[in-house]
């Protein structure tokens, strides 16, 4: 540790020293609303040495911070899992004090250079910050992570819980490291403090003393070509390169240089991932479903099961339904209309397939909703719409439908089909579109009972349904919707 | 996560042990060759996060047993964690209370808290746990160390060349807990890497019925 890192640690006893603080809530507003905060990181920040006439200059200020923020991945990429608040705590002074100046001024939350004789080093009265924010939010769900923005052009911050920084555009390096800390809890990749180096293997993600390749943390990332331990310069590639978390040898980084190194350097990939798995420690893929209830019984009215899926920039998180176990289906919805009669185990399983992240031992970037679904025998499928019948009396035998023929669309559009058969019986259903020289099916719904639906979107052409009898006999309905 | 995801996470944890029927043959399309079909990644994680607690609060005789129910109401509590009051105590000869936590307030919580959705620990964070009077776990948090405090230092390229985390002495804190379920003591440990796991120093607690700090 540093002589100016003690000086810091002397100080701060005194800085604390103050009774618990008791605020007034003061007004927010919402710059960036993804979602019900319970779902959300969010983020919130406060104005400190505003005065109450520059509250619109602290929204721009703060907007252009977290702009700044927001162009760097992860937070590029996630930046529909945040929330982002501007709380408008109002200060008698502008700006913050300059001891080594001889410059004081009167602000809502004692902002102050020269924190512990370090010049680019703001402390803030973190308590005044802490009672201003609880007074101000309904809960801590909505401020995962506080940022307080001193109203001063200077450069300088400090990071923990609160971080600080203030109106430099440089600041916000510093605020993403720290904040590398805080909600990432990542290690410094620098290697220039042999007093807190501990040779110990750490428990952050992004730091080992393991040379191995089958023991290093990060494996997944590191390609067999990759020489151990790594000496390159490249950026951006995986390895184990010497010197990180204040020892200068017996310990490793991930990457040549990152931000948890050098401010104004990406993440890189391993950092990038912990934040990834950080935001999934908070948030759920999935942000609503329905129905709400566990246990659903369908009658003749079809229930349609659904979930609303979190979306991140340039790709889309994929749903998979299983019933009773086996894989039935993709996307957001279900309908009862393709399960059978009976109690079934209906579930839908969330994940993010983003290529950010290799390494999930918690599985936080799946999740799952299920339901217990019981059909009533009586309970076929409805499509509304025309209604055939027919009779397939050979095991095996197809019915052209509807009525034996085929029909013309001249507007794409979506082409719906329910089949009720005989109790007992397995009949499929088919949908063929004629190419110019022959039929073509085009979607298929093959079910192990006789109650089938297909829908599907077509543009203008020729269409025909088939009835296949796989297994029994019998009478059985047709409903057609068509564009 | 939110108050009323929360019964649903429990409530799926429940419906995939009792309505998981894999030899189910209803139709035989593809399998998922991850072996989804079998798992339950909520209850996966519920049972992790019990066991990592269990491990964890066993020197303490504090029991585990099932995983915290969602709660459905909150209360938010002020809290004061204060710093030494003074040096050894001429007549006993002991230290003084090193960090008394005391309840300053307490009341209805206007909306529920954000859950973790697994059990992730740092040095930088402290675990605060709620016991019923039999020292059963009945709810458990993980927030930011409040007493943290980083310096950090760049020189003229943008690398960093210095810096530390640092303690203050005396914080206040706020923290929401379950209102429908018995909690008799609160308990804050600061989680400590031995270089194989975290294990836990008992840093402060305060008996919830009293209102009154108790020191370790």
């Amino acid at each position: 540790m540093t002589k100016s890192i003690l000086r810091t640690a002397l100080l701060l006893p005194a800085l604390a020293a103050l009774p618990l603080q008791v605020a007034s809530a003061a007004s927010y507003v919402t710059w960036k609303n993804s979602g019900n905060p319970a779902n959300r990181v969010d983020f919130v920040v406060v104005a400190e040495g505003y005065t109450s006439s520059q509250m619109a200059q602290f929204q721009s200020d703060a907007a252009t911070f977290m702009n700044g923020v927001f162009a760097q991945e992860p937070y590029r990429s996630y930046a529909g899992y945040y929330n982002v608040h501007f709380l408008l705590t109002t200060s008698s002074q502008s700006g913050a004090d300059h001891p080594e100046s001889g410059t004081f001024v009167n602000t809502a939350f004692d902002a102050t250079y020269s924190c512990g004789g370090i010049q680019r080093l703001i402390c803030v009265d973190t308590d005044k910050v802490n009672a201003a924010v609880d007074a101000s939010f309904p809960s801590s769900a909505y401020h995962d992570q506080v940022l307080a923005l001193v109203n001063d052009a200077q450069y300088g911050g400090s990071g923990g819980p609160v971080a600080v920084a203030s109106r430099n555009g440089s600041a916000v390096e510093l605020v993403l490291h720290e904040v590398g800390h805080s909600f990432g809890l990542l290690a410094d990749e620098y290697a220039d403090n042999p007093e807190l180096c501990d040779r110990s293997e750490p428990a952050e993600a992004n730091s080992t003393t393991q040379i191995s390749r089958s023991t290093i943390k990060w494996r997944q990332w590191i390609a067999s070509s990759t020489p151990l331990p790594t000496s390159g310069t490249a950026m951006g590639v995986p390895g184990a390169y010497q010197g990180a978390r204040y020892c200068p040898s017996g310990m490793y980084r991930p990457t040549y240089n990152s931000k948890m190194r050098s401010l104004g350097q990406p993440f890189e990939q391993i950092n990038t991932e912990q934040h990834v798995r950080r935001i999934y420690n908070f948030v759920s893929g999935i942000d609503a479903f329905a129905p709400a209830s566990s246990n659903v019984s369908v009658g003749s009215t079809a229930v349609t099961f659904q979930v609303s899926l979190l979306a991140p920039a340039g790709w889309s998180l994929t749903g998979t339904w299983y019933v009773d176990g086996v894989a039935t289906g993709s996307g957001m919805t279900f309908s009862s209309n393709s399960l059978p009669s009976g109690t079934h185990g209906l579930r839908v399983v969330v994940r993010d397939p983003t290529t950010m992240v290799r390494n999930d031992p918690s599985q936080l970037l799946v999740d799952a909703v299920s339901w217990t679904v019981t059909k009533s025998s009586g309970g076929g499928t409805s499509c509304g719409g025309t209604t055939y019948s027919g009779t397939i009396s050979t095991q095996g035998s197809t019915s052209i439908q509807p009525n034996g023929s085929w029909y013309q669309t001249t507007t794409f559009g979506t082409h719906v089909g329910c089949l009720n058969g005989p109790t007992g019986t397995n009949f499929n259903l088919y949908f063929d579109q004629w190419n110019g020289s022959a039929w073509v099916q085009v979607a298929s719904s093959t079910g192990t009972t006789s109650v089938e639906t297909i829908s599907f979107a077509a543009p203008a052409g020729y269409y025909r349904w088939r009835v296949v009898a796989s297994a029994g006999t019998g009478s059985f309905t047709f409903q057609l919707q068509r564009p | 996560m939110e108050a009323s995801k929360l019964p649903f996470l429990v409530r799926l944890a429940l419906v995939g042990a009792l309505t998981w029927t894999p030899a189910a043959a209803w139709s035989a399309p593809s399998r998922d060759e991850g072996g989804e079909r079998a798992r339950d990644f909520t209850a996966q994680r519920e049972a992790e996060t019990s066991g990592e607690l269990a491990r964890l609060l066993a020197p303490f005789g504090i029991a585990v047993e099932a995983p915290a129910v969602a709660a459905r109401s909150w209360r938010e509590l002020e809290l004061s964690w204060s710093r030494p009051e003074g040096d050894v105590d001429a007549a006993t000869g002991e230290r003084p209370a090193e960090r008394p936590l005391t309840i300053r307030r307490e009341r209805v919580a206007r909306a529920a808290p954000a859950r973790l959705r697994a059990l992730e620990l740092a040095e930088t964070q402290i675990l605060v746990v709620a016991t019923d009077t039999l020292r059963q776990l009945t709810w458990w948090t993980v927030v930011p160390d409040p007493r943290l405090f980083r310096a950090e230092t760049v020189d003229d390229e943008g690398n960093l060349v210095d810096g530390g985390a640092l303690y203050r002495g005396a914080v206040g804190f706020r923290l929401e807990i379950p209102s429908d379920r018995e909690i008799a003591q609160l308990e804050v440990y600061h989680p400590r890497w031995n270089g194989t796991e975290f294990e836990l120093d008992p840093v402060a607690a305060v008996a919830r019925a009293r209102q009154q700090g108790s020191v370790r």
